[in-house]
């Protein structure tokens, strides 16, 4: 399979913004592959035996960006990219600026963007369960991981993507909005 | 739900002491299974895409060690040894304190530190040349050597054994000495 046929889709978004059901979504009904940047950082912090929520990702990450690169993680990544059989990739997940340097080298790679209210994505952020400590977390615990340094990137990488959806609302509204999108982009 | 294991072995040494040796003979002879420290690391160091060099894997260890504490491997190391359903148990690479911490309290756990008189060691390693440069290897590299991070931490982690090889004379004097330890022990010659 050429690279350059290749379509890679990278998400950008705040914790519980609704990325995981965007990249769930293409799986489903385009037959994307999902990548995501914490997979490798979960599996790794299985073998240490450290629970992988989401503090003990961010110190890991942080841990080996400093000894191994600030592109360790996408180096990580874009192997996956280049070992996948699907001509659709999507990328859950994008935080950095240098995350993305190197998949902007890609014929067609596109940034795609979510926005959802604090208020809703803590919500959400309770009720899926999904890192461990989310369903106890309090509003204000909830809006300084907002502060913390790969979400500050975050806003900074939302002013740079291709559009926005609008995750405020329901499933289908926001399904509507990717599948205009793919219409738009002629790649149905 | 897997038995835990009846005994775990841990082994510590000194570069040239024999300890490759010496867990050769145990596996062999005794069996058992072996889990090290170098293998969480080069986990780790294949599932970020890294390349596998020594370098590489110091200074993984050093960092994680910073960052999640000077035991984060020893529990990893451990944990997987007790739900292993092996009988016996060897915990290859210790060689800080730190990596005993959660073996210690094991009422089944037992060290076997090996050493050799320095003089030995050093002809010893540069007779295998296993790396690069070994062979030339001068007495001053030799001590030198001894004083890296990673081997500086050795001879506090042998206070800790239960059993101590000295390792200065022929193979088949390690083995009985080895054989003496695992009676003591009470573990059984396989096959």
């Amino acid at each position: 399979m050429s690279e350059s046929s290749k379509i890679v889709f990278g998400i950008v978004g705040m914790p519980s913004s609704g990325k995981g059901t965007i990249a769930a979504y293409f799986e489903e009904k385009y037959h994307a592959e999902k990548l995501r940047f914490s997979s490798a950082l979960t599996d790794v912090l299985n073998r240490l035996e450290l629970e992988p929520d989401r503090d003990h990702q961010i110190k890991l990450s942080e841990v080996l960006r400093e000894k191994f690169g600030e592109d360790i993680l996408s180096r990580s990544i874009k192997i996956g990219i280049e070992k996948s059989e699907r001509n659709l990739i999507i990328i859950d997940g994008v935080r950095r600026e240098g995350d993305i340097e190197m998949f902007r080298a890609l014929p067609n790679f596109h940034l795609l963007g979510v926005r959802a209210d604090a208020e809703v994505r803590y919500k959400r952020s309770k009720n899926r369960g999904e890192k461990p400590g989310e369903e106890h977390m309090s509003f204000e615990d909830f809006q300084k991981l907002d502060q913390r340094s790969t979400e500050v990137s975050t806003q900074q990488l939302l002013e740079k993507t291709s559009i926005i959806f609008d995750n405020n609302g329901s499933f289908e509204e926001l399904y509507k909005q990717i599948d205009d999108y793919v219409a738009a982009m002629g790649l149905n | 739900m897997s038995q835990s294991p009846s005994i775990i072995i841990g082994l510590v040494g000194t570069p040239g002491s024999g300890k490759s040796a010496l867990t050769e003979y145990i596996n062999k002879a005794y069996g058992g299974v072996q889990f090290r420290f170098s293998d969480f690391l080069l986990h780790v160091l294949k599932k970020m895409n890294l390349e596998t060099t020594r370098d590489n894997m110091i200074r993984l260890s050093v960092s994680l060690r910073n960052e999640f504490g000077e035991d984060l491997l020893s529990h990893a190391i451990a944990a997987e040894a007790l739900q292993s359903g092996e009988s016996l148990v060897l915990v290859d690479g210790i060689r800080r304190p730190g990596d005993l911490t959660a073996f210690r309290p094991l009422p089944n756990f037992r060290l076997i530190a090996v050493n050799a008189d320095p003089k030995l060691r050093f002809e010893r390693i540069k007779r295998r040349g296993e790396k690069a440069g070994e062979m030339d290897m001068s007495w001053e590299s030799f001590l030198n050597e001894e004083k890296a991070p990673t081997e500086v931490t050795i001879p506090e982690a042998m206070t800790f054994a239960n059993y101590v090889v000295m390792n200065d004379g022929s193979l088949e004097e390690l083995h009985a000495k080895v054989d003496e330890i695992m009676k003591e022990i009470g573990i059984e010659k396989i096959g």
